[in-house]
């Protein structure tokens, strides 16, 4: 299988890591985001190996609160079942892409569009 | 993505009858989220039961810490291969929270705060198989994990035991959640590897 190889680890499945509770007790109080996510380039990588397109600087709009943002900007959570983009003003899911042993499922129905220059 | 992980190797159980096919032990217990953890404060949080003929029923966290807890004592799996053996939660029995709900209903949809959702089939929520856990290894479950209270289905892959569990409501088919309609399967049986649709 390919694809995906460029995404950081965050280490979810390591049992070597520190015990994440550990960290827990801090934020388990506080309103925020304790849950680490990365940057749109995050999802830049699998899209690439799908699309070979770079979306990095690609414009979208997200469908749920309007916001129209550079692609880097978003909020990926990458340690899940799957790659989840969120939109950084609302937190709205923009995409979600699922890799199975047989196929890639690419949800992008968060956003109403993507604008993406073409080069030369 | 982490379905398939290259380079790790996790402490590797062969012949441990514990263990579902694909699976590895793991001793921490990873935070998977698909999102920012919200945050429920007790005094605002509410667990209800919408049944297909528009009933609810719902409870307060008062009325909930005082229906009858339990201690559970169970492995759980994770569709990404981890599995996490004699975990120990306390919470509510579905068998409780649903004595005075009637319904005909087959399916059900859990919803999280923060908008998560996952189908679960009644079947596999009653009969002494799922809780409302609210406290886990002896102290209240941490928001990273699903605090205030989570599902906990433990019979079946994880991303069904739906953290910051707001309520389930009855549905007269089973609808796909947030990752079974992208993918993933319907049920999520670990024995018999229903990872994938
Ligand atoms: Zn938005």
């Amino acid at each position: 299988m390919t694809g995906i190889s460029g995404l950081p680890s965050q280490g979810a499945e390591d049992p070597h890591v520190e015990d994440p509770r550990v960290e827990d007790h801090d934020i388990a109080g506080i309103a925020g985001n304790p849950i680490p996510h990365l940057d749109g380039n995050a999802a830049a990588g699998p899209l690439w190996e799908l699309f070979r397109i770079d979306i990095i600087a690609a414009i979208g709009r997200c469908k749920n609160c309007g916001a129209v943002r550079v692609f880097g900007e978003a909020a990926v959570y990458a340690d899940a079942p799957g790659i989840v983009v969120r939109c950084s003003s609302c937190d709205g899911v923009l995409l979600r892409l699922v890799e199975t042993p047989t196929s890639y499922w690419l949800d992008v129905s968060g956003l109403s569009y993507l604008q993406i220059d073409r080069e030369g | 993505m982490g379905i398939i992980s290259s380079g790790f190797h996790g402490k590797r159980r062969t012949g441990n009858a514990a263990i579902p096919p694909g699976q590895h032990e793991t001793g921490t217990f990873p935070v998977l989220t698909a999102g920012p953890a919200p945050y429920v404060a007790r005094a605002d949080w509410e667990f209800f039961i919408t049944t297909e003929a528009g009933q609810r029923h719902a409870w307060s966290w008062d009325a909930f810490m005082a229906l009858p807890q339990v201690d559970i004592r169970t492995d759980i799996h994770c569709v990404t291969s981890w599995s996490k053996l004699g975990t120990s939660w306390r919470g509510v029995s579905l068998d409780t929270l649903f004595e005075d709900v009637e319904t005909a209903s087959e399916f059900t949809t859990a919803h999280s705060y923060g908008g998560y959702t996952t189908n679960v089939p009644l079947r596999d929520l009653l009969g002494g198989k799922a809780w409302v856990a609210w406290e886990f290894d002896g102290e209240p479950l941490e928001r990273a994990h699903g605090g205030p209270a989570r599902l906990l289905v433990p019979h079946l892959y994880l991303w069904k035991s739906a953290k910051w569990i707001n309520g389930i409501e009855l549905m007269r088919e089973d609808i796909p959640g947030f990752w079974e309609s992208n993918g993933y399967h319907m049920h999520g049986d670990p024995w018999r590897e229903e990872r994938y649709s």
